[in-house]
């Protein structure tokens, strides 16, 4: 069974539709792309899947549970996480209060995230547990807000473009951090940086204005030059 | 001369740097487009020419006049027209009131206490040729909020023709539009440009759209003007792949 | 250090749920109340120490499960008039509960006595009320900045959404945070109980030093709420040895100083605000207003309504003719208020002073300068549109909320001065024997004392009113102000500076609701202080939302169903705040249209079918 089934989910926001029947699924274990341009609907899927957007048909499923028109605080606890694009850290609490709040929304027996575990993995958030979120760079608020996730010891990890707008360097880091996660938690990554993903992910879709018009395994989608021109490209 | 000078803009937000050291200029009757991946400043970028934001540093020129630190409506109404990437209407009027409302401003009869709105047939007149030029007369009396996406975002692009401004931002003019609105809101732009000579500057995210009707293209990527140049140009240039398809690893 | 609780509570409110809670000082006297029972019935104040905070924090979790939880979509001022609703529910089921006499705590015999120290003599009680507020600020102080809940709850009041997107439950962890702010001022309460003597209305005074309290420290910041506490506190009683006229209007001072300059408070954030339409939208028939101009009703029908109160004195009894006369006064102030925020989005508190003003001015030069009523109208006049510009000039810059509370600061800062200022205002007794207007025609004079003429004066006066503000809705400016409140910040973008538009609403709101002042006195005879206090500000809004905010007669309807209902629920009720705060409710959650707003989509639906 697939952690994470979409089926014809079409979702609107105001009046504008967006989502037109886009369907996916996403493997325990793996790590799923969905890649497109700015605006093709990335962060609309996954906020279809969290709950912040309402899809208007189709249905999502987790674990072969309906979640679709839960709240998603509640789909959240059944252990679907989710990164936002902007960031978002709360930024009058510091770094240790951004995690610490976390640990009681779903925790595990064992083997889950701890705060030690996350700065053994985030050193540099060590470094800076009590700066407050506001006094972080951006690429230190994307870590806070990966770190943050974590913390609810998720299933599945919805992470929406974690290097937007962050430099070469700090895009490396976040690299290094999705390598690592992987290993315990399935990932479903949506982003437009196209060379960033084929390192990661085992199965992509490319989506273009709210539908899914490609998909297949990093290698064939590396290998279809006409369709990363069409969609992708410049 | 230029008509915008935009000259070593930076704008903060805290630690961020939204715009860093952006430096460019905007000739009369040109259809610019300014591209970037999500997060790159593009908005920003528009925000700090209207006056939503003072640059942290540096200095925007309009014709020749210094504007930043002016307040948004003095910069309207130096001759700049603004749409909107989410939609920004007055929702509960109808499509002409809508447009009237600039109409009202831009012939100054907005301090007028004692005359019936309905009976200024000036306005009225220049209200139909505006709805004419983005395709809404048979919606004028309609309520803004019940349009189609795609006939909003129309009404928006008429909003900021309405004080016959010199130059016109448009931000993301298609944003979730689907193909065919998007093919029409192309057409239009293409026919405001060339009817009404307008200079236009826009942010877009469909890069075919961009391609096919740019004169210039400016490519922002975390903040930083990193290409400047013709769509050919802009094409063949490696840094814009890279921005666009990730850095080789 | 009650103050402290008290303002506390209302903080955690404002902070987290952006609710301005009128009610709070409603919840506060409940707690007393209870307290009262307890220690009545039970014999014991400490039990009552544990019980009337638990039972007010729990009657605060209902209030916001059922009554507020339903409004957050909507604009801020629905809230707010919601919890106005409150105060007069809760004011009555106390009435029915407890009776109207006032009641005392005993003092419990450990709380009896006093010690002296550096020879002051020290009650034993406000050792006690000292204690309590301590240990209510350490226990804040712990709860949000050493506790995950505390915490987390910060972290909602941030980002509301992605806290929901990461697993907490946000709407249930409202209604804690709302049951706690209530605990707090049923905390509050229960100190109060041993100062004061406790009656429904005591509480008003210190609602209004909370919301000053809360506004100089700073929303969301507890530091700030103390040490704000402590300034008002001294503020009030080294004033009142100082200076026992000013010390009320100094701490108002304060607070128009701070909103004006420091709206954060000295440690607070910015109350978090999204841009709502005030209008509800009718999304549904909306295309079926053609031509949706500011007057929908037809200058036909406003003829015949002129018509129809011309035949009033006729064919009414005399009762009649002197409530119809007060009707159409309020009906003035109504719309002129209603110009402001069903036309143009801004919610005024500050309506009432200026109200005030123009009856105030106009009673004082007729008794003690002219018996010209034209020379003391215009004076009148002058004198409310000077307190208009002033209030304007200070309170534009500011929107939303913000606006709401500054007005609201004014109001209070008037009132207070016109209660204080014994020798020209009479104080809290007021002025009487406002002599009836003389009006001179060249050469010819006509006293207007029968009530059927000063009736017909009045109605003359109103419509004239009435037909001037049509006019200028119906003007350029007039669709200014409608695109102001639909959405101001594309109205700058549209090349036209808001914030002189907004003033020059205010203004001409201002001169009318100044006419209507200066009506009123002449035709009262009386006019007290209160006639200017800020919860008289609240009368327009009701009157506005029961006929409806989106056409320009509205209030003037909701101003006669006001009357006449008030009047009928007065003669077979003496609980009638009960019934006419439920009716208040009732508007608020179910028809926020109105008389008017629902008889327009009425009509819009049979010409569309």
């Amino acid at each position: 069974m697939n952690e994470l089934e979409l089926r014809e989910v079409n979702s609107y926001y105001g009046k504008s539709h967006i989502l037109f029947g886009v369907s996916l699924d996403v493997a325990q274990g793996q790590v799923v792309g969905l890649i497109g341009r700015n605006g093709a609907g990335k962060s609309t899927t996954l906020k279809s899947i969290i709950g912040i957007v309402q899809p208007r048909g189709g249905s999502v499923s987790f674990r072969g549970k309906d979640i679709c028109g839960m709240p998603s605080h509640r789909i959240a606890k059944m252990g679907v996480g989710f990164v936002p694009e902007d960031r978002r850290v709360f930024s009058d609490l510091s770094v240790l209060d951004n995690l610490e709040i976390m640990q009681n929304v779903n925790p595990q027996r064992e083997g889950g995230w701890t705060v030690e575990k996350i700065f053994d993995l985030f050193p540099k958030l060590a470094q800076l547990r009590h700066n407050r979120g506001m006094d972080l760079s951006g690429g230190e608020q994307q870590m806070v807000t990966i770190a943050r996730t974590l913390m609810i010891n998720p299933a599945v990890l919805l992470l929406d473009e974690p290097t937007e707008g962050l430099a070469p360097l700090i895009v490396r880091e976040i690299k290094r951090l999705i390598q690592e996660v992987r290993k315990s938690t399935t990932i479903l990554l949506a982003e437009q940086n196209l060379r960033f993903v084929l390192d990661l992910i085992d199965y992509g879709y490319v989506i273009d204005q709210g539908r899914v018009v490609l998909q297949g395994t990093a290698e064939e989608l590396d290998a279809d030059e006409q369709a990363k021109e069409k969609y992708l490209g410049v | 001369m230029d008509i915008l000078q935009i000259q070593n803009v930076t704008m903060s937000f805290g630690k961020m740097n939204a715009l860093h050291e952006v430096d460019c200029a905007v000739a009369p009757h040109e259809l610019v487009a300014v591209i970037g991946p999500n997060g790159a400043g593009k908005t920003t970028f528009f925000n700090v020419i209207t006056g939503k934001y003072k640059p942290t540093q540096g200095q925007v020129f309009f014709k020749g006049e210094r504007i930043d630190g002016l307040t948004r409506s003095a910069i309207i109404n130096k001759g700049i027209g603004r749409s909107f990437q989410v939609v920004n209407l007055f929702p509960d009027l109808t499509v002409a009131a809508n447009v009237r409302i600039g109409v009202l401003a831009h012939q100054k009869q907005t301090l007028r206490l004692f005359k019936n709105v309905n009976k200024m047939p000036e306005v009225d007149q220049e209200v139909r040729r505006i709805l004419n030029l983005v395709h809404l007369t048979p919606e004028a009396d309609l309520v803004a909020a019940t349009l189609s996406h795609g006939d909003q975002k129309c009404l928006e692009m008429g909003m900021a023709l309405t004080n016959h401004p010199e130059l016109l931002l448009l931000d993301e003019p298609t944003a979730g539009m689907g193909p065919e609105e998007t093919r029409q809101a192309i057409e239009l732009i293409k026919d405001i440009w060339n009817k009404t000579g307008v200079t236009i500057v826009f942010t877009e995210h469909d890069l075919d759209m961009v391609f096919s009707i740019s004169t210039r293209v400016l490519v922002l990527q975390s903040g930083r003007l990193i290409a400047d140049g013709s769509v050919e140009e802009i094409r063949r240039d490696p840094k814009v792949k890279e921005a666009y398809l990730g850095e080789e690893a | 250090m009650m103050l402290f609780v008290l303002s506390a509570g209302l903080n955690i409110i404002l902070g987290f749920l952006g609710v301005l809670n009128f009610a709070h000082g409603a919840l506060f006297i409940l707690g007393a109340y209870v307290t009262y029972s307890v220690t009545q019935m039970l014999g014991d104040f400490w039990l009552a120490l544990l019980i009337a905070p638990l039972t007010v924090g729990l009657f605060g979790m209902f209030i916001e499960l059922i009554f507020l939880r339903p409004l957050y979509k909507r604009h801020h001022v629905y809230t707010i008039l919601l919890t106005f609703g409150l105060i007069l529910v809760i004011y009555d089921i106390i009435k029915i509960i407890w009776g109207a006499d006032v009641k005392t705590v005993v003092t419990p015999p450990l709380l009896t006595g006093s010690f002296s120290l550096f020879g002051e003599i020290i009650p034993l009680t406000s050792v006690f009320i000292i204690l309590v507020g301590g240990l209510t600020a350490g226990g804040l102080w712990f709860l949000f900045q050493k506790t995950t809940f505390g915490k987390i709850l910060t972290a909602i009041s941030l980002d509301r959404e992605i806290s929901n997107a990461l697993g907490f439950n946000v709407a249930r962890r409202g209604t804690l945070a709302f049951g706690l702010g209530a605990l707090l001022a049923g905390l509050a309460g229960v100190m109060g109980s041993l100062k004061l003597s406790i009656a429904a209305g005591v509480d008003a005074e210190f609602l209004i030093y909370s919301f000053a309290i809360v506004v100089i420290g700073g929303v969301g910041s507890f530091r700030g709420t103390l040490l704000a506490s402590l300034i008002v506190g001294e503020m009030n009683v080294l004033g009142n040895v100082l200076l026992p006229e000013l010390s009320m209007s100094l701490i108002f001072l304060l607070l128009v100083v701070f909103l004006t300059l420091y709206p954060r408070g000295m440690f607070g954030r910015e109350i978090e605000q999204m841009h709502v339409p005030i209008v509800p939208y009718l999304s549904n028939l909306a295309n079926v207003f053609r031509k949706l101009s500011a007057t929908q009703l037809s200058l036909f029908s406003s003829l015949a309504a002129v018509v129809l109160l011309a035949l009033v004195p006729l064919a009414l009894p005399k009762y009649w003719t002197y409530l119809m006369a007060e009707v159409m006064v309020f009906a003035l102030f109504a719309i002129s208020f209603n110009v402001l925020f069903g036309f143009t989005g801004m919610l005024s508190f500050g309506q009432a002073s200026i109200f005030g003003a123009g009856a105030y001015s106009i009673s004082l030069m007729l008794i003690h300068v002219t018996g010209n009523w034209w020379l003391a109208f215009a004076v009148s006049l002058l004198v409310s549109t000077g307190v208009t510009v002033i209030i304007g000039l200070m309170s534009i810059h500011r929107s939303e909320i913000y606006f709401g509370m500054l007005t609201m600061a004014f109001a209070m800062l008037f009132y207070s001065i016109i209660y204080k200022w014994n020798s020209l205002t009479g104080g809290a007794d007021g002025l009487s024997g406002i002599p009836s207007p003389v009006l001179k025609f060249g050469f010819t004079e006509v006293e207007i004392l029968s009530p059927v003429a000063n009736y017909y004066f009045i109605l003359v006066v109103v419509a004239l009113c009435y037909f001037i503000l049509r006019v200028i809705m119906n003007s350029p400016f007039g669709q200014v102000l409608l695109a102001i409140r639909e959405n101001p910040i594309r109205t700058e973008f549209q090349g036209l500076p808001v914030k002189k538009y907004k003033f020059i609403a205010f203004v001409i709101a201002g001169v009318f609701t100044g006419v209507a002042g200066a009506l009123f006195a002449p035709l009262a005879g009386t006019i007290d202080a209160l006639a200017s206090h800020w919860s008289k500000s609240g009368e327009p809004i009701f009157m506005s939302l029961i006929g409806g905010i989106s056409t320009l007669i509205g209030p003037g309807v909701g101003t006669l169903f006001y009357y006449v209902l008030h009047s009928y629920i007065v003669s077979i009720t003496e609980y009638w705040q009960l019934v006419m705060g439920s009716i208040l409710i009732l508007v608020v959650m179910v028809f926020p249209m109105g008389i008017t707003g629902y008889a327009k989509k009425f009509i819009l639906s049979l010409k569309a079918s």
